[in-house]
């Protein structure tokens, strides 16, 4: 099963191979790091200041977690994701963010809500002021608390999971301001049916960043 | 053959076996990984166990080298936890984390039966019926696992078919982290009777290409299965345990 990445809270708790992971799985998620990149042992070994031993593992949990490619003789990749590969990602996490709506709904507590309430509200304040790459990442923080009110760590990890990997297609919709409002209203519609104690319109409320098509004419649909 | 399952055997399009679905030949470490899944899922190494190098290495004739490439590969199939400096152990997963697999796979899997029901081929179906003929012929009381086996085999044919690679991928995934749960789960003839009527009424509606009526059906038979060995599950714990909590990745 997947660990979970170092959420808030968690960094004082990881070990190096984690840290340097999540570090990576950053740059991966954000673009910064492009699908096909090499990950060499020694210049990240370099570039951290770890051992070689310390860069293995954090590409194993990488590799792991479907962001890099290991191959025999040839060392470690970026993957690379066709747009076949991300339609099927999508719409597994299309998939898993239902079902993460309809048991939110039945075992969500009013304290917690009211705490991502919170959380969504200064996600939307990041909306107009971040970057495309920095409000990804705080979205993908936001849905990973979001995601707790199911009550269930493998489903959160496998959607935050899904996010990262489709992380480059995300930033790259987030370049426009207005579809960062949207997403943030569309949580809001997913919260509200969460709220309600509704299970079925929770399924059906999956933000369309997850669920709609890929593209230019998926990102600048109203 | 023990409570190992026909998902690891290649007769019935199983991911795994001597060649991978798409008939690639599996590397030394896979097969390895392949024998120390076996034995884990027949109850030989429970959770908790430690999965000693040497001795598989003496068993299998092997060195170690590839051995740890396997149990790097069960890691991240999550049937294994390698400690570092201390090696593997075979996953102890807590009700809580059985549950949460579960409520994801019947997710999944309702999706993929839906996918299935609309893109089947008919020797896709004639092969599904073929393999239920032979589930409703065996008998009530039949003391194998054949009912596992074809219940399996079944279901690898709608997985693998479904036309979303990640969706099988994933599916398949978890399927072997609580592969030991679904057996549990179809271990009574009450409950193999239920998984024959469900069958039926999946079947009936992928040769109908009722998507919503597979979907629907599929994720049924998913949590029915769950429902039940999660009961053995607790009772289980009550009695001698499933091992400690100190293999739980």
């Amino acid at each position: 099963m997947s660990v979970p990445p170092a959420g808030p809270g968690r960094a004082g708790l990881s070990s190096l191979p984690d840290q340097l992971a999540t570090r990576l799985a950053a740059e991966i998620a954000t673009g910064e790091r492009a699908g096909g990149e090499r990950l060499h042992e020694q210049d990240l070994a370099d570039r951290f200041r770890v051992s070689r031993s310390t860069v293995r593992e954090a590409i194993w949990i990488l590799e792991r977690d479907g962001l890099a490619l290991v191959t025999p003789r040839r060392g470690a990749a970026v993957v690379q994701l066709t747009d076949r590969d991300r339609a099927e990602l999508r719409e597994v996490c299309a998939v898993l963010v239902a079902r993460m709506g309809e048991l939110a709904a039945r075992r969500r507590t009013i304290d917690a809500v009211r705490d991502i309430r919170a959380a969504l509200a200064a996600l939307g304040a990041d909306a107009r002021a971040s970057s495309p790459g920095a409000f990804a990442l705080a979205h993908h923080d936001f849905v990973w608390r979001l995601s707790a009110l199911a009550e269930n760590l493998a489903l959160s990890s496998q959607i935050r999971n899904c996010l990262m990997q489709l992380g480059p297609a995300i930033c790259a919709r987030f370049a426009d301001p207005m579809a960062r409002e949207r997403v943030c209203n569309e949580w809001g519609r997913f919260l509200d049916a969460v709220e309600g104690g509704a299970p079925n319109a929770a399924g059906e409320a999956v933000p369309g960043l997850i669920a709609g098509p890929d593209g230019a004419a998926g990102a600048a649909r109203p | 053959m023990t409570g190992a399952g026909v998902l690891l055997s290649p007769s019935h399009g199983a991911p795994r076996g001597a060649a991978d679905s798409q008939g690639r030949p599996l590397s030394l470490a896979e097969q390895i990984a392949e024998h120390i899944a076996r034995d884990i899922l027949a109850g030989e190494l429970k959770p908790g166990d430690g999965v000693l190098e040497q001795r598989v290495a003496e068993a299998l004739g092997v060195s170690r080298g590839p051995i740890r490439e396997a149990l790097r590969i069960l890691e991240k199939e999550g049937v294994v936890v390698v400690v570092p400096r201390k090696g593997a152990k075979v996953s102890h997963l807590e009700p809580a984390e059985v549950n949460g697999i579960f409520e994801m796979r019947s997710a999944l899997y309702a999706r993929a039966a839906r996918r299935f029901a609309l893109a089947r081929s008919d020797a896709q179906l004639a092969a599904i019926r073929a393999h239920q003929a032979r589930m409703n012929a065996l008998p009530a009381d039949d003391p194998s696992n054949d009912h596992v086996d074809l219940s399996s085999a079944m279901a690898q044919i709608m997985i693998q078919n479904c036309g979303n690679a990640r969706l099988a991928t994933l599916l398949n995934l978890l399927q072997r982290q609580v592969a030991r749960y679904t057996t549990l789960g179809l271990s009574s003839p009450t409950r193999r009777a239920e998984s024959r009527a469900g069958w039926r009424a999946l079947i009936d509606a992928i040769e109908a290409r009722d998507a919503g009526a597979a979907e629907r059906i599929a994720g049924d038979m998913v949590a029915n299965t769950h429902r039940f060995a999660v009961g053995m599950l607790a009772r289980a714990q009550d009695g001698d345990g499933d091992g400690d909590a100190r293999g739980r990745p």
